[in-house]
């Protein structure tokens, strides 16, 4: 999220910046009181009020003439729909259930809780043995534990690709999805390391699985 | 439940009731949300992408995102911001497969110079029709900004959600669109152009 707070009295740029949303009700009481404020100081700024009013008017009236979609848009995504699967990767975080998805991955079937049971395994023991290991790869052990370290790719998974298979992938490589989906369905995935033969060697493997991969991108 | 019935469960339902249906597999709430979304949703496309025929696909494309990735949605945006991302972000790639977006700046130069000078004054011209018209001349960022602010009416902050920049982009994007939009008004003589 990018806001912005805004505080203190309006300065005339921001005023004269917020007359587009003024005029369709989407600024704050706040702000529209600092700009009824202003209408009474500034004497020009009513013109440049009817002007906004004027281009909000012709853009909602040119919207407004387009006709509606064709009727076979929607007779085609109807049709779509019965032969498209929806993607069942669980949410990064749930809101107000928290663990709420792993209850329900692991409710699912056997092999996918016997899996999910291997994976947390691996994990404690990963985590003893980075515990444990000389001073030398202090940096190391809490760039990994932390995830701060690892670098990040962007992955869009196979529409078909299933929660158990993809969290297979990538509890195999030690990477993680840190954020997502963003529009389009891609994810932000977290590797355990940035060295750059690793971020390599793990970008080609998750190309090889071309059966869950679409596609891999270096994060901005 | 008739279908009438049905059909005032769905029309009394909001966004993300219905979206959470899609989630389960509910088909009759992609139809509900289609036809709740249909309208405006294509007139953002029709004039982001300034064809009916692309407009459609991508509307249809959007929707069939919305299906697929429906249990995904994490509820820190309201649905239509949501949806409203996932049609700029396929209408923005559409256009740059036809490699619009880099093209646009040159496309707005040329129709501008097509335009009438000030010598042919329109004056008598509805100001309305002047600016929708002298709207289809402005880049695609100009264009998207101006359609989400005034007829969808979208705030600042869904802007900058939909569009993934920060909130002062949206109100510099706005502040340039604005001000290309009087300088073509300016341009062909069209009074009433200057505030």
């Amino acid at each position: 999220m990018k806001n912005e707070q805004q505080t203190g009295p309006l300065e005339p740029q921001d005023v004269e910046e917020l007359l587009p949303w003024y005029v369709t009700g989407r600024v704050s009481r706040e702000e529209a009181r600092g700009i009824e404020t202003a209408l009474k100081t500034m004497p020009d700024l009513a013109g440049k009020l009817a002007q906004v009013q004027r281009e909000r008017e012709a853009v909602s009236r040119a919207s407004e003439a387009i006709e509606s979609a064709p009727p076979e848009t929607l007779q085609r995504l109807l049709q779509q729909v019965e032969t498209t699967r929806q993607w069942r990767v669980p949410k990064i975080e749930s809101h107000g259930e928290a663990g709420g998805w792993l209850r329900a991955a692991l409710g699912r079937n056997a092999v996918w809780q016997t899996a999910l049971a291997a994976a947390c395994v691996a994990i404690i023991a990963l985590g003893v043995q980075l515990y444990n290991a000389p001073a030398g790869n202090q940096f190391n052990v809490a760039a990994s534990i932390n995830g701060a370290g690892g670098a990040t790719l962007i992955v869009t998974f196979q529409p078909g690709a299933t929660a158990g298979d993809i969290g297979a992938l990538l509890t195999g490589m030690n990477a993680r999805i840190v954020d997502g989906p963003k529009p389009g369905g891609a994810y932000t995935v977290e590797l355990p390391s940035s060295q750059e033969n690793e971020v390599e060697a793990a970008t080609a493997s998750l190309l090889a699985r071309k059966d869950l991969v679409a596609g891999v991108l270096p994060a901005q | 439940m008739d279908m009438l019935s049905a059909r005032s469960a769905d029309a009394a339902a909001s966004d993300g009731q219905l979206l959470a249906r899609i989630a389960r597999g509910d088909k009759d709430a992609v139809t509900a949300l289609y036809r709740r979304l249909e309208r405006p949703l294509f007139a953002f496309l029709v004039k982001t992408l300034r064809d009916r025929e692309a407009a459609a696909d991508v509307l249809n494309e959007t929707m069939l995102d919305v299906w697929r990735q429906a249990g995904r949605f994490e509820g820190k945006s309201s649905v239509a911001t949501w949806i409203y991302s996932i049609a700029h972000h396929k209408a923005i790639s559409w256009l740059r497969k036809r490699r619009e977006v880099e093209l646009d700046e040159e496309a707005v130069a040329e129709v501008a110079d097509d335009a009438p000078g000030a010598d042919s004054k329109i004056a008598a011209e509805d100001l309305a029709q002047a600016i929708a018209r002298l709207m289809e001349k402005l880049s695609v960022d100009h264009r998207i900004v101006l359609q989400l602010a005034y007829f969808q009416e979208f705030s600042v902050g869904q802007i900058a959600e939909i569009l993934d920049c920060p909130e002062n982009t949206v109100k510099t994007r706005m502040f340039y669109a604005r001000q290309r939009l009087r300088a073509l008004l300016e341009a062909e003589g069209i009074e009433g152009a200057a505030a």
